[in-house]
């Protein structure tokens, strides 16, 4: 039997090396698509690259698209304007880590790709963005932070979907519970926060003061806010300084602020509810998430009216976090040029400026602004645009370390552990700074 | 009390409890169904309402609409294949791990090789499976999703177990007649594990109709992705779909009952082979 | 001489039918085995690298404290669900072999429908039950003047709604197989007991219960390894929360290959605890002889 199956395994594996090795002619004979349409680059307006017509654009996006969704309104368009087609595959946002791997092995990467991390995480599969578009009609930030690749300076995205930190209110609970809302010129303190959440959890007739995302994103508006970072910058490198006392003491703070007036499983981690439902359900006063919100609220929420407030003061000031999604077009894609296309034809002035009717968010060009059609909303707008006033140098030391290639996940999970009341906030915090330091090779600065 | 009002009360109390614990396993689902009626503004308002107030099947409309019935068309075609593949095959490996017990001395060695399959999560697996999958060109091939998975040892092990309780002479008979040992197999054997046959067409039609790692890692087309990929897909980044969550669930289950109700009154017998022979 | 060649004829024949199923099985079972094992020695993060490192992933494994974490969480949710993946099924296939029961089929289909979902479908229907703020498990509780219960923030309630859930999409499965083994005892067993004047009790745990030995050793062993591979689920339910209480090994294994790209390490925790299932398995059979002849 032994030697039967010594047979029958070496002919599975000469089978096999000649499968790979028929791949492998394949991938190398592959067409580099229209490679003599370029000669744009750098053009926004893209006049002098021979448009290409009759292709499909392959596009991998991490949801089924809503209604009113943008980018794929956008897609739709220009396929009929330039005779394109679009095909469009979803992976979700999750599953996209090791599906994109699995792609590139077998030479079948899309030619555009909707994320927030791939590009960052592996820059070198990525198109340099400066060879496609004039980086300078880009906000800096949004470039640096939702663009740039996390190893190097080389913009590898270009972001279509430009967010903020922001703080969302209870109208009704508010008035209910006798509190005003923070205005931009008297923004309220964290502890005012959580003071304030107490009362409404009493008098606003809400379950709960305060909710957050389960996102560090989230969280760390606090930390910035009271002047604590992840890293410190060493020179050349950094320093893993998430375990720092102010850290510690945030992190206590912010635990015993889920046993008082948050919904607690959310950020001890038992649960794949999502507060914002909480929120939109009239049993969340206020609600930490992000500026993406703000339109499906304005059409889902009916029972009660809600507005935006200006993120509180920690002992170190204000703190915002901004971020977002980005386009990128993978380098051995089937046909960047196609996407290259696109990507201009997005950009011009017009087409963007429709995009960002749709959107209802805050514009990465330097030109184009959007601007709501009603007061209120106008209102709102403002204050979530002054958050991006709030962002931290130390955030843009962390960003710059780009400390979520060695660990990511294990942060958030770091603090949950100490939300749920596993581990206290010094042992959680000072774990997880001993596997970042383990795994990027920084020194730890406590 | 005499005897038949004994029986007569013994009978409806089994009965009653006997519908109790039908409706307690059932209800989740029933439950789910409803909800998949309510407008996204009635999914969480309390109080909660067991019937929809405003019943909409909207989110119905809207899974149809992205395509739900592709999805479920590449589910069938992956169930069925797969489930076809993994029949033969097992009846004719259980059957000859227990037909030539007797003949071969390391028959239950080979059996040992495929009780590695039980033993080790498969999940581990994953992309070393993968991998293979890609160097014989099976990536984006929805065989590529079916030859992986396809020999399972809890199919071998019921057609082994079934055909360890024939008697041995049947198939001696057979040979004595001149009948080749495939056809002894095909004309006279197959159909005495029929019971087995039913009972891992539901198994194996109900695995592959669940997979989802693999399908997700292989198919990269979106026109041939299977209907799990597509529930996962109303999962987001920025918080859940529910509403079209719940529709697409409840319509994923559907052609499993169906094909359960329609097989089911078979299944017993087999799970009695499969199980142990008495 | 025609007996030798007889019994080469029975060879061929033997591997004849064996073939198909041994050569999938090698392709996509063992040598993906084989290729784990290898990638358990190197740092491959799925994709770019793969240098060997010897068994550094091996001593990484064995001086985690997560890992051992992890496991040994693994085995109490294991050993405190075993008791109920056999009682609950047995006692379901006492009732739907009942003389007393009308509708059997009915309450057979029922009770096994919940097995034919997916681990998606199921994580998502349970949550719907016990969501800890618009479920509908705590909206009967309030309604009925009771405190609603933390499912989501509770270690012990959390792992309960798992093992909930877990019974839950199992016990019709393992009913089945009770239900033919209980149809295999004979008849005249029973009439020989009421002939004794024995009670239906009686009768139950001195002839079903013994006679049906081989099939719970079936359904301890296949439901050991099943809780000890519990993934999916946890994974459409508390995604290992609250904290880390609800994490089992496979998930373990998953986040540190899938989320963290470390395959390398990843493999070798797959190769401990497979070594380890499989000892866990032996034990068991010998423990058990066998359940008798299998």
């Amino acid at each position: 039997m032994k030697k039967m199956l010594k047979k029958t395994m070496a002919g599975v594996m000469i089978a096999a090396l000649a499968a790979g090795s028929l791949a492998g002619c394949g991938g190398s004979s592959k067409d580099s698509g229209g490679a003599g349409g370029q000669g744009g680059s750098g053009n926004a307006g893209g006049e002098s690259a021979g448009p290409i017509s009759g292709q499909t654009l392959q596009v991998m996006i991490s949801e089924e698209p809503g209604e009113g969704d943008a980018l794929g309104s956008a897609l739709n368009k220009w396929a009929e304007e330039s005779g394109n087609e679009i095909k469009q595959i979803i992976i979700s946002h999750d599953d996209m880590l090791s599906k994109f791997p699995s792609m590139a092995k077998n030479n079948d990467l899309p030619d555009l790709v909707a994320t927030t991390r791939l590009h960052q995480l592996y820059p070198e599969e990525f198109v340099d963005m400066s060879t496609v578009l004039d980086l300078s009609l880009f906000n800096d930030s949004a470039l640096k932070i939702v663009g740039k690749s996390y190893s190097s300076d080389a913009i590898t995205g270009i972001p279509d979907q430009y967010t903020t930190t922001c703080m969302f209110y209870n109208q009704d609970a508010f008035t209910a519970a006798g509190i005003e809302a923070p205005t931009v010129d008297k923004p309220w303190t964290w502890d005012e926060l959580y003071e304030n959440a107490k009362t409404l959890q009493e008098k606003g007739g809400v379950k709960y003061g305060f909710a957050a995302d389960v996102s560090r994103a989230r969280y760390d508006i606090l930390m910035y806010a009271n002047g604590g970072s992840l890293v410190q910058q060493d020179g050349d490198s950094f320093k893993v300084a998430v375990n720092s006392p102010e850290n510690i003491q945030t992190l206590e703070r912010f635990v015993q602020a889920n046993n008082e007036v948050m919904p607690k499983a959310i950020w001890a981690g038992g649960t794949t509810d999502n507060p914002v439902e909480y929120f939109k359900n009239g049993d969340a006063a206020i609600l930490l998430s992000g500026s993406w919100n703000y339109n499906t609220f304005t059409n889902e929420i009916s029972k009660f009216a809600f507005g935006v407030m200006p993120t509180p003061k920690g002992s170190a000031g204000q703190s915002a976090i901004i971020g977002g999604e980005a386009l990128a077009i993978p380098v051995n894609g089937k046909n960047p040029e196609l996407a290259k296309q696109f990507l201009t034809w997005l950009y011009e002035k017009e087409h963007y400026t429709e995009f960002l009717q749709i959107r209802k968010e805050p514009s990465v060009m330097n030109d184009i602004t959007y601007t709501p059609d009603t007061d209120k909303a106008k209102e709102d707008f403002e204050i979530i645009q002054n958050e991006a006033n709030y962002v931290t140098d130390t955030f843009m030391v962390d960003e710059s370390s780009s400390w979520r290639t060695y660990k990511d996940n294990e942060y958030r999970d770091a603090i949950k552990r100490a939300v749920a009341g596993e581990l206290p906030a010094k042992d959680a915090l000072d774990g997880f700074a001993k596997a970042l330091a383990e795994s990027s090779k920084w020194g730890t600065a406590y | 009390m005499d005897g038949a009002a004994k029986r007569k009360l013994e009978v409806t109390l089994v009965t009653l409890l006997g519908a109790a614990v039908a409706f307690l396993m059932i209800f989740p689902i029933i439950w789910l169904c409803f909800s998949s009626f309510k407008p996204s503004s009635e999914l969480f308002a309390y109080p909660l309402h067991l019937f929809p107030q405003n019943p909409d099947a909207s989110s119905y409309a809207g899974v149809v609409e992205d395509g739900l019935f592709n999805y479920v068309k590449n589910s069938l075609f992956l169930a069925i294949v797969g489930t076809v593949i993994t029949v033969v095959i097992s009846a004719m490996c259980g059957y000859a791990l227990a037909i030539y017990r007797k003949e071969i001395t390391y028959v239950n060695k080979v059996f040992a090789v495929f009780l590695l399959g039980t033993l080790i999560p498969g999940e581990i697996l994953t992309i070393a499976q993968f991998t293979v999958v890609s160097e014989m060109g099976l990536y984006n091939n929805i065989w590529g999703c079916i030859l992986p998975v396809v020999t399972t040892t809890t199919g071998i092990f019921m057609y082994r177990q079934h055909y360890m309780s024939i008697p041995l002479e049947l198939v001696e008979s057979g040979r004595l007649d001149g009948a080749s040992e495939f056809h002894i197999f095909r004309a006279l054997m197959l159909p005495l594990g029929s019971s087995v046959t039913v009972t891992l067409t539901i198994f194996s039609f109900m695995w592959r109709w669940n997979d989802y790692i693999l399908p997700l890692m292989v198919l990269s087309d979106q026109d041939n992705f299977t209907i799990q990929i597509a529930i996962k897909s109303y999962i987001g980044t920025m918080g859940v779909d529910w509403n079209s969550i719940l529709a697409a669930s409840i319509l994923s289950i559907i052609p499993i009952i169906v094909i359960f109700i329609i097989l089911q009154r078979y299944i017993t017998g087999g799970l009695a082979a499969s199980g142990v022979k008495g | 001489m025609k007996r030798k060649k007889q019994a080469f004829c029975h060879d061929r024949s033997f591997w004849m039918f064996v073939i198909p199923s041994l050569l999938l099985f090698g392709v996509f079972f063992l040598l993906p085995l084989g290729m784990s094992v290898w990638f358990s020695f190197t740092n491959y993060d799925g994709w770019k690298t793969m240098d060997f490192v010897g068994i550094k992933n091996y001593l990484d494994i064995l001086t985690s404290g997560d890992f051992y974490k992890t496991l040994s969480r693994t085995i109490v949710y294991t050993v405190c669900n075993l008791p109920f993946k056999i009682a609950i099924p047995l006692l379901l296939a006492a009732l739907v072999t009942s003389q007393s029961l009308k509708g059997t089929t009915i309450v057979r289909t029922l009770v096994y429908i919940p097995v034919l979902f997916s681990a998606l479908v199921a994580g998502i229907t349970i949550n719907w039950m016990f969501g800890q703020e618009y479920g509908l498990v705590n909206f009967l509780l309030q309604k009925a003047g009771i405190n609603p219960l933390q499912w989501s923030l509770n270690p012990v309630l959390a792992t309960v709604v798992i093992s909930v859930a877990s019974n839950w999409i199992s016990a019709g499965y393992y009913m089945l197989l009770y239900v033919g083994g209980i149809n295999n005892i004979s008849k005249e067993l029973y009439e020989a007991a009421s002939v004794d004047g024995a009670k239906k009790a009686q009768a139950f745990f001195q002839i079903t219960l013994p006679l049906l030995m081989p099939t719970t050793f079936i359904v301890l062993l296949l439901s050991t390894v099943n809780l000890l591979k519990e993934y999916a689920l946890v994974q459409g339910i508390s995604l290992g929360g609250p904290g880390s209480s609800t994490t089992y090994i496979v998930q373990y294994i998953f986040d540190q290959g899938f989320n963290q790209s470390r395959y390398g390490y990843a493999s070798a925790a797959g190769i401990v605890i497979s070594i380890l299932f499989i000892v866990i398995a032996v034990v068991q059979f010998k423990a058990t002889k066998g359940g008798g002849e299998v």
